[in-house]
């Protein structure tokens, strides 16, 4: 098939009911169940006078969070159905197949022409792997993407007065350690083992969603259109729910942790290291803000700990982990996790150890 | 069907939220994200109209999201965050949002800096005027972020007050929240204030407006703004209370 040909699109083919993202059908219900349980009780306790004040500032955080990364997330939907319908596979397989080691590379540092944040990444990459895009070069856009783009680059620079030697070293940190994990994870992992079913790349031609059955076999562009909008749609209820989970563990961690809870731990460069990546993970923030959290951090913290902080958030956190459910298998996840943590503090120890630094 | 229509409902709910958050309600929305961010809702809420309609001309048709008992947890975790939006309302970041968003300083409080130490000469050129100062509520931010460019200046700020008791009797703290993209980033920003001798300390929390002459003091090595002689009057809160 060629690129320029269309495609014919799917006839409908009911599928069994999936299993969801990852988790078994039971696990995610009762997860789901447990989820709204805590809710529902700190949303009463939060009428007693000694649980205000912490309710109301879980509401602001959670609230501001979703406020901000859900449209980022919709968008990532709605250009992952995009990818979906006018993305040919025999493209995908004739453009990237061809190339897979060089595709992970150049997948490392696509955030410099497809800017996108860590909420938007994972919809477009689920549609991406469902195309065929090797597990190696999703993983490095995956990890890279969010970190390596204009945007990040220009809020680390105002965050640390116009340090560049910050900005180089916080997008060469990403790039370096995406492309290093996504060639050392494709070792180990394809498409084939990695992802969950819902998410691999399909030998038919139906995508196997709501709507193929109402599409005409060889539409135009106001159908395909159309076709797009409903694969964005399932995206937004198969990844929002995560997305939910997520922030409102972040914000709950975020109203309850201090910020001398973790400064109150520094004896060593290491230790400062670790504590950064935890919060990091815990505090979920948007690549966009988290240079400024991190440089005021300056003074107290050695920059190793302030970069690990900023290289890591972007490529991990909370609600990540709940939306990778979405994509990738349970093994695929830990080793994924695993790897993201172990070459960060890796990476920043060698920084702190061979890089002089003094912001 | 029913599993159709809720995802529909979600949807409707969604996008008519974000709706009323930028017609309606901006006072919220000025309370959770940076306004240069804002035209990312009415985005959200577009594309959510838009799936609203896809998902709604479908209503009949059949779908693979599986049986509704075991999806109905997931819709209604998609509504939790709007159920939220109820105490978010009337909640506000304080006074102990401010101290579990600092890192506290253990040292006692030094004396003011030496005259030699707070001559700084202001770029004057780079400045805002006096006047400007006064009247731009946003100052704030860069008087407590760059005091020193303000040492000597009467300034006029408004801001939230918190009685320290590490600090001297004479001293209370005025701070506010500077975020970059939302509430959850929000970070404290503080000037302290002398407040006349005869004067009562405002209550904790407080919004006031302070005015008088901004100097230096130093703790720790850090130095921080410091309005002396100064002028509290009582003050409401202004409809953006972050700083940028």
């Amino acid at each position: 098939m060629n690129g320029d040909q269309l495609a014919p699109l799917p006839v409908y083919r009911p599928e069994a009911p999936p299993v969801r993202s990852g988790l078994t059908l039971e696990l995610s219900w009762l997860a789901g169940l447990l989820f709204l349980a805590v809710a529902f009780l700190l949303l009463l306790l939060g009428q007693t006078p000694g649980w205000k004040h912490l309710v109301g500032s879980v509401a602001i955080n959670f609230l501001a969070m979703v406020v901000e990364a859900m449209p980022f997330m919709l968008i990532g939907s709605l250009v992952g159905g995009l990818i979906e319908v006018f993305v040919p596979v025999a493209w995908v397989e004739g453009v990237v197949q061809r190339h897979r080691f060089g595709a992970v590379f150049v997948a490392g540092a696509m955030g410099l022409v497809f800017p996108v944040c860590e909420c938007a990444v994972v919809p477009v990459i689920r549609r991406l792997l469902g195309k065929g895009v090797p597990f190696g070069a999703a993983i490095a856009f995956l990890l890279g993407g969010p970190i390596v783009n204009v945007l990040v680059a220009a809020s680390t620079a105002v965050a640390y007065s116009f340090d560049w030697s910050v900005v180089a070293l916080r997008l060469g940190c990403g790039y370096g350690i995406a492309v290093v994990i996504g060639l050392a994870l494709s070792r180990w992992f394809t498409n084939d083992n990695a992802l969950v079913r819902e998410a691999r790349p399909r030998l038919n031609t139906c995508c196997g969603h709501d709507h193929c059955g109402h599409t005409e076999s060889r539409p135009g562009l106001p159908a395909r259109l159309w076709h797009a909008l409903g694969h964005a749609s399932d995206d937004f209820f198969s990844v929002g729910f995560y997305l939910i989970i997520g922030t409102f563990i972040a914000a709950f961690v975020r109203s309850v942790a201090t910020m001398d809870l973790f400064t109150h731990f520094l004896a060593a460069p290491w230790l400062a290291i670790v504590l950064m990546m935890a919060m990091a993970v815990v505090l979920n923030l948007c690549s966009e803000a988290d240079a400024f959290i991190a440089a005021s951090f300056r003074g107290l913290l050695p920059a190793s700990a302030q970069l690990a902080f900023m290289v890591l958030g972007p490529m991990f956190d909370l609600k990540l982990l709940l939306m990778y459910f979405g994509i990738f298998t349970k093994r695929a996840i830990a080793a994924l996790v695993a790897a993201v943590l172990g070459t960060v503090f890796v990476v920043m120890l060698a920084v702190h150890a061979l890089v002089p630094l003094d912001f | 069907m029913i599993t159709r229509l809720l995802q529909a409902g979600i949807m409707a709910a969604w996008a008519v939220f974000f709706l009323w958050l930028v017609a309606f309600g901006q006072n919220e929305l000025a309370r959770l994200l940076h306004p240069r961010l804002w035209w990312l809702v009415l985005c959200g809420a577009f594309i959510l109209a838009l799936f609203f309609v896809v998902v709604a001309s479908r209503l009949t048709e059949p779908h693979s999201a599986g049986p509704l008992r075991w999806q109905w947890p997931s819709f209604v975790i998609l509504l939790v965050p709007l159920l939220y939006f109820v105490p978010m309302k009337t909640a506000r970041f304080d006074s102990q949002t401010f101290l579990s968003r600092s890192t506290s300083i253990e040292a006692p409080f030094e004396p003011p800096v030496g005259e030699q130490d707070s001559e700084i000469v202001p770029d004057d050129a780079a400045l805002p005027s006096q006047e400007e100062a006064e009247e731009d509520d946003a100052s704030f931010g860069r008087i407590a972020l760059n005091p020193q460019q303000y040492d000597g200046k009467t300034v006029e700020v408004a801001c939230q007050t918190l009685n320290d008791q590490r600090l001297p009797d004479n001293l209370f703290i005025c701070y506010r929240f500077r975020i970059t993209c939302c509430a959850a980033d929000a970070q404290p920003v503080f000037l302290l204030v002398e407040k006349g001798a005869a004067a009562a300390a405002p209550a904790n929390d407080s919004w006031v407006k302070v005015k008088g002459p901004l100097s230096i003091r130093q703790m720790e090595g850090m130095r921080f703004g410091l309005i002396k002689e100064a002028t509290v009057t009582p003050g409401k809160e202004p409809i953006f209370p972050f700083v940028f």
